[in-house]
């Protein structure tokens, strides 16, 4: 088994007595999320995520397969989130049955897949026979906490950016048109999750983990590499920009307060607006700088007029 | 005389005999020829009997090397040793009960899992596991090793906490202890232990450490200004 990151005492003391006195480690508000910078490479459906240090690249890519006989309509659409040790010594290669990362692709999983975030009818072809298969493969390069809000920004980011080849389709025969003879065609995305997750510490004894009553826990919104080993609980909430709540995912920890919860989401909504928005704002930045000579060009044929 | 120096080329050094090597110099057992094996900067030190060559060079992970003074942390007791690592994902290093000061065995050490020690790196020979001690091995007394109390960790690159330790000249430390008081203590192994009565100024000298390692000095007064006052703004 691969080992942990090793914390003495003295730190985790004083991070909690930091936290205590309402600051950071990297003199954050408890509420402010690191900069999030994406940015996307030359083809379709590639794009990099950062935030702070962690770092996660996204891939989307497609090929034509046969839909499930119980769902002839639907395409298919999978993620795969592997961790390797290039993020951290800590991620064994090969084996991902550690619970974080369990829980990090289960988590990722139900915000955008099972969330119905990608239109998987718009991916039929020919009803039971051929069907689009988006594959979303999540590399983890660089890892400081925050995994699953990151690579649920970069599935998302991929998926709005990537583009499928275009097809025509006459009876049970179908042509697949390269990206040069036509334009290729996007997903349809009918909207974009973004998760926050919660980190929840307990400024007091151990007796307060079990029973809750206080309620004096401090509760932090994207905690670092360090934050998250120490944390007491987490707390993951996926929304998106119609305030609609995708998912709740509380896996044990620390106990919390309904109204908590209530508060998490409406600060977890905030963040989700200005996050919708940068990805909106970055997708058309780059679409513009793709076809800045979208106008110079015609491919209109004067012959017939 | 201080140069860059890269493996194959050769180093500037006349002696032939009572060469000391350091890191980053190798003897080649067959031709008895010096030659660097790391990328660096060369130091060669010259005294009346010996010459003293060595290449500086930061890397990533740490290697125990015999005087070294390093940060650990115990992660394990035995019955006769503790397991001390030095860095995540290194190889342990023991910390044998009898390396304290008046130690026997009825005397034992009252250290914990998850406590940090200061300490010298005793025995560092390869395929071995190192070995550290809390106490001066040449006269058996108390030598400011052992527990310490609290505080917190700055973590650095390897060649800035070498230069932090031996470089005499150079100014943070001072500078900042005159804005803030603090304990400190540097582990060659890119650990630097700072403790602050006062927790706000223990979080500025642990950010302005952790900055001012890529930033030049006559950049560090600055540096250290915006962190404590940024820090002591927020203060309601």
């Amino acid at each position: 088994m691969a080992k942990d990151i090793e914390i003495s005492t003295s730190e985790s003391k004083f991070l909690i007595e930091t936290l205590r006195q309402g600051l950071r480690q990297d003199l954050r508000k408890f509420e402010e999320i690191r900069e999030v910078g994406i940015e996307f490479g030359k083809d379709y459906g590639d794009v990099t995520v950062t935030m702070g240090k962690t770092k996660v690249h996204c891939r989307i890519s497609c090929s034509i397969a046969q839909p499930y006989e119980d769902r002839p309509f639907e395409g298919l659409f999978y993620i795969s989130t592997e961790t390797s040790p290039m993020a951290g010594a800590q991620f064994e290669n090969g084996n991902n049955t550690g619970e974080d990362e369990v829980l990090c692709s289960r988590i990722i999983e139900k915000a955008v897949r099972r969330s119905g975030a990608l239109d998987v009818e718009g991916l039929c072809i020919v009803a039971g026979s051929k069907c689009w298969a988006v594959r979303a493969d999540v590399h983890f390069l660089d890892c400081d906490g925050g995994f699953i809000d990151v690579s649920c920004i970069a599935v998302m980011c991929g998926l709005l950016h990537f583009r499928k080849p275009d097809v025509t389709v006459a009876g049970e025969h179908i042509t697949v048109h390269s990206m040069d003879e036509r334009e290729p065609v996007p997903l349809g995305v009918l909207h974009i999750p973004i998760c926050v997750t919660f980190s929840f510490f307990n400024p007091e004894d151990a007796e307060e983990n079990i029973k809750g009553e206080s309620n004096k826990e401090i509760c932090i919104i994207d905690a670092t590499l360090k934050e998250e080993l120490l944390r007491d609980g987490t707390l993951t909430v996926t929304l998106n920009k119609n305030r609609e709540v995708v998912q709740v995912s509380k896996a044990g920890g620390l106990p919390m307060d309904a109204l908590t919860l209530m508060d998490c989401c409406h600060k977890a909504f905030n963040i989700t607006e200005t996050l919708t928005d940068q990805i909106t704002a970055k997708l058309k930045q780059d679409f513009e700088a793709r076809n800045q000579y979208a106008a110079m060009l015609s491919s209109e044929n004067t012959r017939v007029s | 005389m201080d140069s860059l120096i890269l493996p194959g080329d050769k180093f500037h050094v006349e002696r032939q005999e009572n060469v000391v090597l350091g890191p980053g110099a190798y003897c080649d057992p067959k031709s008895q020829k010096l030659q660097p094996v790391n990328a660096g900067i060369e130091v060669s030190r010259e005294s009346k009997k010996n010459v003293f060559v060595h290449v500086e060079f930061n890397s990533k992970r740490y290697i125990p090397a015999v005087g070294d003074l390093v940060v650990g942390l115990i992660t394990g007791s035995y019955s006769d040793s503790y397991k001390v690592s030095l860095e995540s994902f290194s190889t342990p290093v023991t910390l044998s009960y009898m390396a304290f000061p008046n130690a026997s065995k009825k005397n034992r050490p009252t250290l914990k899992v998850g406590d940090l020690v200061y300490a010298r790196v005793a025995k560092a020979d390869k395929e071995l596991e190192a070995e550290i001690e809390c106490v001066d091995s040449t006269t058996g007394k108390d030598a400011g090793f052992g527990l310490l109390e609290g505080g917190n960790v700055a973590e650095v690159s390897l060649a800035y906490s070498r230069e932090l330790a031996f470089n005499s000249e150079y100014e943070l430390l001072p500078l900042l202890a005159k804005t803030a008081q603090f304990e400190v203590a540097i582990g060659i192994n890119g650990k630097v232990w700072i403790k602050c009565d006062d927790v706000r100024h223990a979080l500025a000298c642990k950010l302005t450490i952790e900055e001012c390692q890529h930033h030049k000095s006559a950049e560090h007064k600055s540096i250290i200004a915006k962190n404590f006052k940024s820090l002591l703004n927020s203060k309601d």
